[in-house]
């Protein structure tokens, strides 16, 4: 015989799966990512490569030399021997605009329609670092001497961490998963404490509960619909990581992509480690709570209402997070990093920022195993108790009476 | 074999809901649970169904305490009735068959028959939403039945169910106690009880106040009706002595008799050479009255 809860799992988790609204969440961000990286890439393509602008240089070889040279000005170049040429091919838009040099000064004319445009300061370093470099040679100050005199002081930055095991650029990639990570975790979050809240809401409102635990028990229907949710969130996360290995692999040299791949590269597995495991365990935390709290609903127009306080706990965590780069020491966040229901947000900002270790995050870790065991265990026997129950009392009410009588 | 009740007590706090309740039904047999709101039929079914444990006494399936195989094979088709309203006739069957231990392909067969065999209008693949009351209750009866169970619990299963559907709901009861499945519904309606139980049992605040076969408990009662259809006035009865009380009924009227004696003073008494008597029949009070007595008799009790 299959067991009861596995069945439970596998039915709540095939007709979500099918669901339009399932998708609907699963691609919003993807399109919302595919979205604003095409934005992206559009406005990139207009300002370059094909559309470069085209700038002559009139009676400077050894100029257009030195520009082609410091490729700091990102046009094209063209060496053109007369003015009158020059104003020709200007007309007939062939080139963008034309530098010439007049007496002492350069003057930079460009065509007023062009939709192209010559970075006018650039232009200017460039100009002014040869017409320096000339002056020297006339002067015959030599190469070296001349850098000697021109070289600019530097200042040396060093932030001293009690940590250093990670380095500069991974404490960058760290932190920005971090916070990616959390506001997609609180999205994903919200969405699947409504499902099962919904879930459990409608089989006990429309009576259905009382033929099913006939059927099974009160056990297999709390755990199957834990279990079921909690693959759909995974479903959703593995999605992601396919989705995103894919397009690594597709659009593997534009440049977006691979400024993305070296923010991940940079990801120690440590840290990876610890906020998928903390995340895997609030999400069953939070399930578990929105499936205690569902049982004490009589009808689904509550729902909504129900699992409000759920949601505003899981904003704790987010707002939290957000918070820690100005307050890294702060006593509050450093309690609160062990708190269950806020630890899976607070931890990983801080293990990315160096502002806690890898210890603490075990110990946050373990607190959490202990919290949703018990929470299971104990929030069984109230859904038992609760789901074949239809009381008029509000539902915190309920659960005061009950914490009461334990 | 049976299922067996023993000795079942249930308090709700000050409440006892069930008091020292007893009961068994063999194999082939309709047991019928009556009383009124609050008498403790509900949580006689809950506690049967293990959704609360009974504070003394123990309910043992063939002899042995219930297991989720015994779970497996009960029906259970409670007061409020409940089904998926997004989902189609099928996808709840495949739901509650897997549940019950059904292979998809044998649901999906069976499932047809039930639907052919009930008239139920509509495909397998039709919401429940789009089908009608009617159409509706006679799909959650085939959810309750499709896997056949061993043990039927019906929580007042004629209650809302039009004529059509109270006659559909008494001939699968029938056919499935005829397989020898054991029966327990609980009713309001006492002609569906003596209809269809075997036995009876009567709660009253928690209390049984009747219980046994249901011929017998009539018999019990004594031959005190007579249904009557003859050309005689009240006056004329009520002179007879034994004759308590008449009321009309149907063409005739019934005569309430202090005992079965006095039956064969009035057959004499209407029975003359030139008055032809189309109707006389001498019965045992009906459930109903029975019900009525018992509850009242109670109530003076308490």
């Amino acid at each position: 015989m299959k067991n009861a809860w596995l069945i439970v799992a596998k039915q709540t988790y095939r007709v979500r799966i099918k669901s339009l609204s399932y998708w609907m969440l699963v691609l919003s961000p993807l399109l919302l990512v595919a979205f604003s990286i095409g934005l992206g890439l559009f406005f990139a393509s207009a300002s370059s490569s094909s559309d470069k602008a085209t700038l002559a240089i009139v009676e400077q070889p050894q100029l257009t030399q030195a520009l082609k040279q410091s490729k700091a000005l990102d046009v094209k170049l063209k060496d053109i021997s007369t003015v009158t040429k020059v104003k020709n091919q200007l007309k007939a838009e062939d080139i963008d605009g034309y530098l010439v040099k007049t007496n002492n000064d350069y003057q930079l004319v460009t065509s007023a329609t062009g939709s192209t445009t010559i970075n006018q300061a650039t232009l200017k370093t460039i100009l002014t670092q040869f017409k320096m470099a000339a002056t020297a040679q006339a002067l015959n100050i030599s190469a070296e001497k001349l850098q000697a005199l021109t070289a600019p002081v530097e200042l040396k930055v060093q932030e001293l961490n009690q940590h250093d095991a990670t380095s500069d650029s991974n404490q960058g990639a760290n932190s920005t998963l971090s916070i990616g990570i959390g506001v997609l975790f609180f999205v994903i979050l919200l969405f699947y404490v409504q499902i099962i809240a919904q879930e459990i809401a409608n089989e006990k409102s429309s009576r259905i509960m009382e033929i099913l635990l006939a059927a099974t028990s009160a056990a297999s229907q709390f755990y199957g619909k834990i279990v079921g949710v909690f693959a759909l969130a995974v479903t959703q996360m593995l999605l992601y990581v396919i989705f995103g290995g894919g397009a690594l692999v597709i659009f593997g040299n534009n440049s977006i992509v691979r400024s993305a791949r070296t923010i991940f590269s940079n990801v120690s597995w440590s840290f990876a480690v610890v906020t998928i495991i903390m995340l895997l365990l609030a999400i069953g935390m939070y399930l578990t709570l929105a499936a205690i709290i569902a049982s004490l609903v009589n009808d689904q127009s509550q729902v909504q209402q129900a699992v409000q306080p759920v949601t505003y706990l899981a904003m704790i965590g987010y707002i939290l997070s957000f918070i820690i780069a100005q307050a890294p020491h702060n006593l509050i966040i450093n309690i609160a990093s062990y708190v269950p229901f806020i630890s899976q947000t607070l931890i990983p900002s801080r293990l990315a920022l160096n502002f806690t270790g890898m210890p603490q995050a075990l110990i946050a870790i373990a607190i959490q195993i202990i919290v949703v065991i018990l929470m299971l265990k104990f929030g069984l026997k109230i859904y038992a108790r609760n789901v074949l129950e239809y009381s008029d009392e509000s539902i915190y009410k309920q659960l005061r009476q009950l914490i009461r009588r334990k | 074999m049976a299922v067996e009740l023993q000795n079942l007590t249930k308090q709700f706090g000050p409440k006892v809901a069930v008091d020292n309740l007893s009961l068994s039904v063999n194999d082939g047999e309709v047991l019928g649970l009556i009383g009124q709101n609050g008498a403790g039929k509900t949580t006689t079914f809950r506690m049967l169904l293990d959704f609360i444990k009974p504070d003394h006494g123990s309910i043992l399936f063939d002899g042995q305490p219930i297991t989720p195989a015994i779970r497996q094979k009960i029906g259970f088709l409670p007061e409020e009735r409940g089904l998926y309203q997004k989902w189609t006739i099928e996808q709840q069957m495949l739901y509650f068959g897997e549940l019950h231990g059904m292979k998809s392909a044998a649901v999906k067969t069976e499932l047809k028959h039930w639907l052919s065999r009930l008239e139920v209008v509509g495909k397998p693949t039709d919401k429940v939403q789009t089908l009608s009351k009617g159409n509706a209750q006679k799909v959650q009866l085939i959810a309750t039945l499709i896997f056949q169970p061993k043990l039927l619990i019906l929580d007042e299963p004629f209650t809302g169910l039009d004529p059509v559907n109270t006659s559909l709901m008494m001939r699968e009861i029938k056919l499935l106690r005829d397989t020898g499945a054991r029966i327990i519904f609980s009713a309001h309606n006492m002609a569906s009880v003596e209809e269809l139980s075997d036995h009876l049992l009567m709660l009253k605040n928690g209390k049984t106040v009747l219980s046994g076969e249901t011929k017998a408990i009539r018999e019990s009662f004594g031959r005190t009706r007579v249904y009557l259809e003859a050309d005689i006035s009240d006056t004329d009865l009520l002179a007879i002595d034994g004759v308590e009380a008449i009321t009309p009924s149907n063409l005739g009227r019934v005569l309430k008799l202090r005992d079965e004696a006095t039956g064969h003073t009035v057959f004499e008494r209407v029975t003359t050479p030139h008055n032809y008597v189309p109707a006389f029949m001498q019965t045992p009070p009906s459930l109903d009255e029975i019900f009525r007595t018992e509850v009242a008799a109670t109530e003076v009790e308490l």
